[in-house]
């Protein structure tokens, strides 16, 4: 089997650290996408479609991302199916992996290598020129926060800074798309935050980032853009909003804060058919309803007309749990 | 913005080769390695310093004691750790989407890490041999000695550095191959290397050490490079041509396989890695 080989170019122009300047959309596409290990199948007949900005990747383990991540990033082929990146496939096709970049789960690091050395490398092997490498590496080094640490070898890092080099390798060549798998699991609340703002900046510079995970409020931290995965297949994709509205059947829970919740039971109950259920908490009251709409029209003529106390309101299902539960279910 | 380019060509696979990996060589292997391709030397210098400094027997012993050694021995040993390691290691330690990740060709990522064997290797194994050619010519040394001994000296250095690029292509693909390279890998050695003259004559094919002696014994003319087929079984040389075809295929065999195993392994990572993302 012949392998594409990327064709040499003359005049290079002056490589630069990955920018948060606009670029040229990149759309992933994946189109009735199977993959099968032995008789189990791990991702059934996936059509997405990825474009620029930040999307989240859902589902528990075992859902099949990971398997769809390997797909995206040419590590794997499908066996029915495609997948391109602007109308390419990416398997095999080396300057379509050119514009990949890809922070695998997992832990695996040269031990031996410092941070620098392992980044000169890739950038070496990425095609970046000998005189703008080691310029390039330091504002990686930078921008991923690794300047104490740049000397040390991999093999003394902590969880973070180990996540920390590995989203510096998938960046250093300023890909088009970046996937990443996992990128928070072990990261403490300033590492997190760190790479949150990371991943931000890229969306918002243009790029499409794909990031999994199977916690929910991780993706909300990144996104509203989200494809819920179970048992490989895409139960849902959207913003969250989106999502939700397409659920419109599903009761919807919303809290009312209140002093004084069994006088607010009392009163909801008297309309016919809004309530579905009630809950009565301490200074609160949550109201399970399939029309919101009702109810919210309600709870202002309620505070308006009649002087309910009412400290606050809020939509208990709007978060990406509540959506996920409901679709799972 | 300006994305770099992915090298191509001989500029890839000497980036590949250049390239951090699994395994490097550092710490106790490196001195391990480095250990192994000393011990020849440092037990030629120790038997001088037991024979109060008098001569050895000049070229008959580079050749018994350094060549034949290093040959039979050290370079293939030594060679069985760095090349199962070239890419066994990336799988081992979780590191293997780094190279397969990489916007290059399979071709070019199995070549340049061959490169990278057979070089270090070679700056392994060819300086203590360099170093024993003239330990054991010291006290004969004259502008005629060098004359007379000089083209066997790169004879010696060239058939070694043939035998790592053959050997070196093998385990590449030992490494890719099966579940515990490094030792398949010594058994290799050990049978067909190191014990290879209790073999029958027609399994000493595929001993290419003995095929790096033929070729050193056709051109030296030196009676210490003869194989065990010859010493042993009496049987005929192979002419030099059939040997180097040995070697050559050797190398196109070894790298050939690897690539193609190296495009199987990547389908057979992804099922180990879907283990996790599988739902029966």
């Amino acid at each position: 089997m012949s392998e594409p080989v990327a064709t040499a170019r003359a005049n290079a122009p002056v490589h630069r650290a990955p920018s948060t300047e606009l670029r040229t959309p990149a759309r992933l596409v994946l189109q009735g996408v199977t993959r099968w290990f032995g008789d189990v199948i791990a991702l059934n007949n996936v059509d997405l479609e990825f474009g620029p900005g930040v999307t989240g990747l859902l589902g528990s383990n075992g859902a099949g991302k990971t398997t769809m991540i390997r797909l995206m990033v040419g590590l794997a082929a499908a066996d029915a199916g495609s997948v391109q990146l602007d109308g390419v496939p990416v398997r095999n096709h080396v300057p379509t992996l050119a514009r990949i970049g890809y922070v695998a789960d997992g832990d695996g690091l040269y031990e031996e290598n410092t941070a620098r050395e392992f980044l000169a490398s890739q950038a070496r092997l990425r095609g970046v020129p000998s005189a703008q490498r080691a310029a390039l590496v330091e504002e990686i080094i930078a921008r991923v926060g690794l300047g104490d640490a740049a000397d040390q070898r991999a093999g003394g890092y902590s969880k973070g800074m180990r996540q920390r080099l590995k989203l510096g390798q998938a960046i250093l060549h300023d890909p088009d798309v970046l996937i990443l798998d996992e990128p928070l699991t072990g990261l403490d609340p300033l590492m997190r935050r760190d790479v949150i703002r990371v991943v931000r900046e890229l969306g918002d510079a243009g790029a499409t980032v794909i990031v999994s995970s199977h916690v929910l409020h991780e993706i909300e931290a990144m996104t509203d853009r989200v494809v819920f995965m179970r048992h490989g297949q895409v139960l849902a994709e959207g913003t969250v909003g989106h999502i939700r509205d397409l659920l419109h059947t599903e009761p919807r829970r919303v809290r009312l804060l209140t002093p004084d919740p069994a006088d607010w039971a009392r009163r909801l109950l008297t309309v016919n058919g809004l309530v579905k259920g009630l809950q009565l908490e301490d200074d609160a009251l949550l109201v399970i309803t399939e029309r919101p709409e009702q109810l919210s029209a309600l709870v202002q003529d309620l505070v308006l007309d009649e002087q309910l106390a009412l400290t606050g309101l809020q939509a208990v299902d709007e978060d990406l749990g509540s959506l996920f539960q409901y679709l799972v279910n | 913005m300006a994305q770099p380019q992915p090298p191509t060509g001989m500029a890839a696979v000497l980036a590949v080769s250049r390239a951090t990996s699994a395994g490097g060589l550092r710490g106790r292997r490196l001195w391990g390695v480095l250990f192994v391709a000393w011990l020849p030397l440092l037990l030629q210098v120790m038997v001088m310093a037991f024979r109060d400094g008098s001569p050895l027997s000049g070229f008959n012993s580079f050749v018994t004691h350094g060549c034949r050694i290093t040959v039979q021995t050290v370079t293939p040993v030594i060679l069985a750790f760095l090349g199962t390691g070239a890419f066994s290691d990336e799988w081992s330690l979780g590191t293997s989407h780094y190279v397969t990740g990489l916007p290059l060709s399979r071709t070019t990522l199995v070549l340049g890490r061959w490169l990278r064997v057979l070089r270090s290797a070679l700056l392994i194994v060819l300086p203590p041999l360099v170093l024993s050619f003239f330990l054991n010519l010291v006290q004969f040394f004259s502008a005629d000695t060098l004359r007379e001994y000089l083209p066997a000296l790169l004879y010696v250095l060239l058939g070694t550095s043939l035998l790592a690029a053959g050997m070196g292509a093998l385990f590449v693909l030992f490494g890719l191959l099966v579940r515990r390279p490094l030792m398949a890998a010594l058994v290799y050695v050990f049978m067909f290397e190191m014990a290879g003259g209790m073999l029958p004559p027609s399994f000493m094919a595929l001993s290419l050490n003995s095929h790096v002696r033929n070729i050193l014994w056709q051109l030296t003319g030196h009676d210490g490079f003869l194989g065990p087929a010859q010493e042993i079984w009496k049987t005929d040389p192979s002419s030099i041509a059939a040997s180097l075809t040995w070697l050559v295929g050797a190398v196109l065999f070894g790298l050939g396989l690897a690539v193609l195993r190296l495009r199987a392994k990547e389908s057979g990572d992804s099922s180990a890695a879907a283990g996790e993302d599988t739902e029966s």
